[in-house]
């Protein structure tokens, strides 16, 4: 996953902004105690909200211990952890981030591909381990992969390409509650957060797929010069039909004290990410 | 029974015109019409008739009379429209697919909107539900279903439970009186330079 689902910080309260560090600083110390320090420099923020989803929708209780930060070591901060979440989630994140590296290995030219090389011997050990823990997410990882080739030698259009992003993030969703109508209500906001999290890095990487012919569905239709004359009007306007199709799930959803935060990031967040997109290509042009 | 005050996120001390003011809110939020067509429409409309029936039993139990009031209303439905109505939508789209170009009207195109609508192909629920307007313009339903679209296309949120700032929420019906907040805040700061 590529980062597009964070908080939009200006509308953050401060007990807010420090509540969602904490959670990210819980998993990626968690990712460094299971998967080594390589790990800790992976994190992003769509696992952040995961992991604060899952405590949103929990009965649990989170426990806070304070920590050293890798980045800064003089400093010290709060990690936010809770059992059965945390190294669930940490698992998550190293399976898509193995599936993913892999993935650029299999597209890029050579000279990008050089790094990947260097680094993947280490994915390939925390996938190895995370797979025993979360066998589940790795099977819909593997499928997701699998369908989403298919789906590229086809040709697809963005709702058929999107399709395996957002299946797996709709089934990824769904396991984080037992309830059987909160798992209906986080298989639809899974498809469509999924959706949104590929529509958005396909219109983000728009013009430099189409410089190393990749695949990316909206140059199925027309040319990345002419989106540019569109002003990517029809994208930005799928992307933001996606955004409020989710919210509409999301409100059906029952959560705890957590829910400001993920209010934060669906009602303002998202849109905010697509916002961010169009002003880096405006700046381009 | 749940607390109804809980349930519509209320104090026992508020006015009755708070218990008014945020059973409005939540009934617009959780309103059919907008999960017209949607695979969650039977939650929200549970959700609706549970704020429904905290709203009633508040008012009945502060006056000894109820206000209640029902909301959607059923209209005629073919086959197929039942079956995307029970989420059946493989078979759904089968049965619309089986249907020869030459015979496909609005109706057609308003069902198979739907059925991608139901699995979150957004794009190509949208220029159905398109197709169908433009071959028959005076349907309601169809209307309906391409104006929802329509806005979140272009807001990104839904109508009628758009956030606005501090989580407070701002709907077309006050969408002047936020104005005129946002202006009078403006001017306040103004002078600091920050606007």
């Amino acid at each position: 996953m590529f980062g597009y689902i964070r908080p939009f910080r200006p509308e953050l309260r401060i007990k807010e902004e420090e509540a969602y560090r904490s959670v990210y600083c819980g998993l990626c110390k968690e990712l460094g105690k299971n998967y080594g320090v390589f790990a800790r420099l992976t994190l992003s923020y769509d696992f952040t909200f995961l992991a604060i989803l899952a405590m949103g929708l929990g009965q649990g209780e989170p426990s806070f211990s304070k920590v050293r930060c890798l980045a800064n070591p003089l400093k010290q901060c709060v990690a936010c952890r809770q059992d059965k979440i945390t190294p669930a989630i940490a698992a998550k994140a190293m399976i898509t981030l193995y599936y993913k590296s892999l993935d650029q290995l299999c597209d890029e030219r050579l000279f990008t591909r050089l790094p990947v090389y260097a680094v993947f011997p280490l994915f390939r050990h925390a996938w190895n381990k995370a797979r025993q823990t979360e066998p589940e997410t790795e099977r819909l990882a593997a499928e997701m992969t699998q369908k989403q080739a298919a789906a590229e030698t086809q040709q697809a259009g963005p709702d058929q390409a999107a399709e395996p992003t957002a299946d797996f993030l709709a089934c990824v969703c769904e396991s984080l509650s037992q309830d059987p109508v909160q798992r209906r209500v986080l298989h639809r906001f899974g498809y469509l957060l999924g959706r949104y999290i590929y529509l958005s890095d396909a219109l983000d990487d728009l013009e430099k797929d189409e410089t190393k012919k990749r695949f990316n569905p909206f140059l199925q239709s027309c040319s990345a010069e002419e989106w540019k004359r569109l002003s990517y009007v029809p994208a930005a306007d799928s992307i933001r039909g996606t955004i409020a199709e989710l919210a509409k799930a999301f409100e059906l959803l029952q959560l705890n004290d957590w829910r400001p935060i993920l209010e934060n990031i669906v009602y303002f967040g998202l849109k905010h990410s697509l916002q961010t997109i169009l002003q880096k290509k405006e700046k381009m042009a | 029974m749940t607390d109804p005050y809980k349930i519509l996120g209320i104090s026992p001390s508020a006015s009755d015109e708070e218990v008014k003011k945020a059973y409005r809110e939540l009934a617009r939020k959780y309103h059919p019409d907008h999960y017209q067509n949607d695979p969650l429409a039977d939650l929200a409309e549970e959700k609706m008739k549970e704020i429904t029936a905290a709203y009633d039993q508040i008012m009945d139990m502060r006056r000894g009379s109820g206000a209640g009031q029902a909301a959607g209303g059923p209209s005629q439905f073919s086959d197929i429209r039942r079956m995307i109505n029970n989420n059946r939508i493989t078979e759904a789209e089968e049965l619309l697919d089986g249907v020869p170009q030459s015979s496909r009207d609005a109706e057609w195109y308003f069902l198979k909107g739907s059925v991608f609508y139901t699995r979150g192909w957004l794009d190509e629920a949208y220029r159905h539900f398109h197709q169908a307007v433009q071959m028959n313009p005076n349907n309601q339903e169809y209307r309906m279903a391409l104006q929802q679209m329509s806005w979140q296309r272009a807001h990104g949120t839904n109508p009628g439970s758009m956030p606005g700032a501090g989580g407070m929420y701002c709907s077309p019906c006050n969408f002047c009186t936020s104005m005129i907040c946002a202006d009078c805040c403006c001017q306040c700061m103004g002078g600091r330079g920050c606007c």
